[in-house]
């Protein structure tokens, strides 16, 4: 069992919004490190909304909701960001700004070999130099872990952050992004649809199902009934 | 018309032509830093809308100070300021509601402060409401202008832009403004960047995206509103969209495109002014149509750059 002290704490005494009826019963989740989490469910069950509402992107959930670690956010491509000129070195190098170091002038100047390890860990030194937007959707996506990456956060939350990719792209993906995991002591919440595919490199899930959920190691939820017949139903990649 | 003579003698009479000229040189700048953001965020059309709703400011402002003490000249802020001392009326307040650019940088905060609520609670497309903006500002102008008979030439310049000659004032005015602008564009520039392309990241990230946001629109509103006030709504509607256009096509990334942005604002407001100078053409809409002309050129060559690595 992880020790509290180890691990970042996610404990949602209510998970309701408002006055509104709880969608699911209280919830008590600790990510220990070096744990790569899938939360799972069916359209509208409430995941993007748990992982919305803990970064504090949505409204926050009713109870408590804590998160003591440096935080990064995988999303699908946003379409701001369509036709602006931007290479892919540059796409990354955007990654190292935060509160603090966008105050800091030539920050990615200085810390320009951090781009470039990032860049290498996703096999995008090829295509470095060339403009983002004329990558493939596949490559935007891996360009998109390298942005995250580059500031070394301990917890990374992905949505549906693999979605425009194929089974050999997810899983050089799933790879570099455990090579990240275990060298920085990181952590990391995927929300997916294709289950099957990554359950391989996952330690742990959260799965909604019937108004309710499975929580703990990978094996035990693909042991649980309910959770199990959700997940091998064929709606969540190849079984 | 010997233009080469008319050049030289435009040189030997720069000192009369300096402050008009360079007024337009750094609202070309500043716009052009403003305008990189107006494209970015698909705001094409809320730059026509808040340059005529500056320019509603302006005429608001003008006609208020008529209506309470009787005519004073636009672009005269002496005597505006003597008139307001003639009535009594010297308080920071009276300085403060009939002054024409306060009144149009209020409005314009107005109208992006409501584009902003309605964009952030319904996450709509805001296009409706721009237009009703701009057929507002346009029409008030209009209607204002019909109100301040003898100035009815000066809501023409408002509308077109005509700055052939820039008061010791707006020149100062827009000197600081400005640079104000663009050193704030400076600094803030990753914030701006970053909430602008990618706002959920940058808000994970620790960034606090709304308020680089309204920073960032604030800019927006008083860099169009003193602009408007001094050069017109038609050069400032050029200069904030045209400029970032084709930059966006020369640039490898966004430091280059507000680098270029600004050059291209800039020197279209130069040679725009000279040009208008040398053929006796109204100076905002040359300002105008040499922006469009650079537009055209980096389009064109675009083009050609795509159909010669076809041919590859």
């Amino acid at each position: 069992m992880t020790k509290k002290s180890d691990a970042f704490l996610l404990r949602c005494t209510e998970f309701s919004f408002g006055h509104a009826k709880p969608l699911m019963p209280p919830l008590d989740w600790i990510v220990g490190k070096n744990e790569l989490w899938a939360v799972i469910g069916e359209n509208g069950s409430g995941k993007t909304t748990l992982m919305k509402s803990i970064l504090g992107l949505m409204p926050k959930l009713d109870g408590l909701c804590e998160l003591n670690a440096s935080t990064r956010y995988i999303s699908q491509i946003d379409q701001s960001e369509r036709d602006v000129p931007q290479r892919v070195s540059d796409y990354v190098s955007r990654g190292l700004y935060d509160a603090r170091s966008m105050w800091i002038p030539g920050y990615a100047i200085l810390h320009r070999h951090r781009v470039k390890s990032s860049i290498e860990e996703l096999d995008l030194s090829a295509v470095m130099h060339r403009q983002f937007e004329a990558l493939s959707e596949g490559m935007k996506q891996r360009a998109k872990l390298a942005q995250a990456l580059v500031s070394r956060p301990k917890l990374l939350f992905l949505d549906e952050a693999t979605s425009a990719m194929d089974p050999v792209q997810t899983q050089k993906y799933y790879i570099s992004l455990r090579s990240y995991l275990e060298r920085e002591s990181a952590s990391c919440i995927v929300v997916s649809h294709h289950f099957m595919d990554i359950s391989s490199y996952l330690t742990h899930a959260l799965v909604f199902c019937d108004g309710n959920y499975v929580i703990g190691e990978i094996h035990d939820v693909m042991q649980n009934k309910s959770a199990c017949a959700l997940l091998k139903s064929g709606r969540y990649g190849h079984g | 018309m010997d233009n080469t003579a008319s050049l030289a003698i435009f040189w030997e009479n720069w000192e009369f032509f300096r402050e008009a000229a360079l007024a337009g040189v750094f609202a070309g700048v500043m716009l052009g830093v403003v305008g990189v953001y107006i494209v970015f965020k698909r705001l094409v059309f809320l730059s026509a809308a808040l340059s005529q709703v500056s320019s509603a400011g302006i005429a608001l402002g003008v006609w208020l100070l008529i209506l309470v003490q009787g005519a004073a000249p636009l672009h005269d802020d002496v005597h505006m300021h003597e008139g307001a001392v003639d009535a009594g009326h010297t308080s920071f307040w009276w300085d403060f509601i009939f002054n024409p650019v306060i009144d149009a940088a209020i409005l314009s905060l107005l109208a992006i402060a409501v584009i902003g609520y309605g964009q952030r609670r319904s996450g709509r497309d805001m296009s409706a409401f721009v237009a009703l903006l701009y057929i507002a500002g346009a029409s008030l102008t209009l209607i204002l202008g019909t109100r301040i008979v003898t100035e009815i030439q000066d809501i023409q310049q408002l509308l077109l832009g005509n700055a052939v000659l820039v008061s010791p004032e707006d020149f100062r005015l827009m000197l600081i403004v400005s640079v104000a602008t663009v050193l704030l564009h400076m600094v803030f520039r990753h914030g701006f960047e970053a909430s602008t392309l990618d706002a959920d990241s940058a808000r994970v990230g620790g960034i606090r995206v709304d308020a680089m946001q309204f920073v960032l629109m604030l800019s927006i509103a008083i860099s169009i509103a003193v602009a408007t006030k001094i050069l017109g709504a038609l050069p400032v509607f050029s200069f904030s969209v045209l400029p970032a256009m084709a930059a966006r096509r020369m640039s490898f990334n966004v430091a280059s495109m507000l680098v270029f942005s600004a050059l291209i604002g800039g020197i279209s407001a130069f040679v725009g002014y000279v040009v208008a100078y040398l053929y006796a053409f109204p100076v905002g809409p040359s300002q105008a149509f040499v922006c469009l002309i650079w537009v055209m050129l980096v389009y064109v060559f675009h083009f050609l750059k795509i159909i010669r690595l076809r041919k590859v």
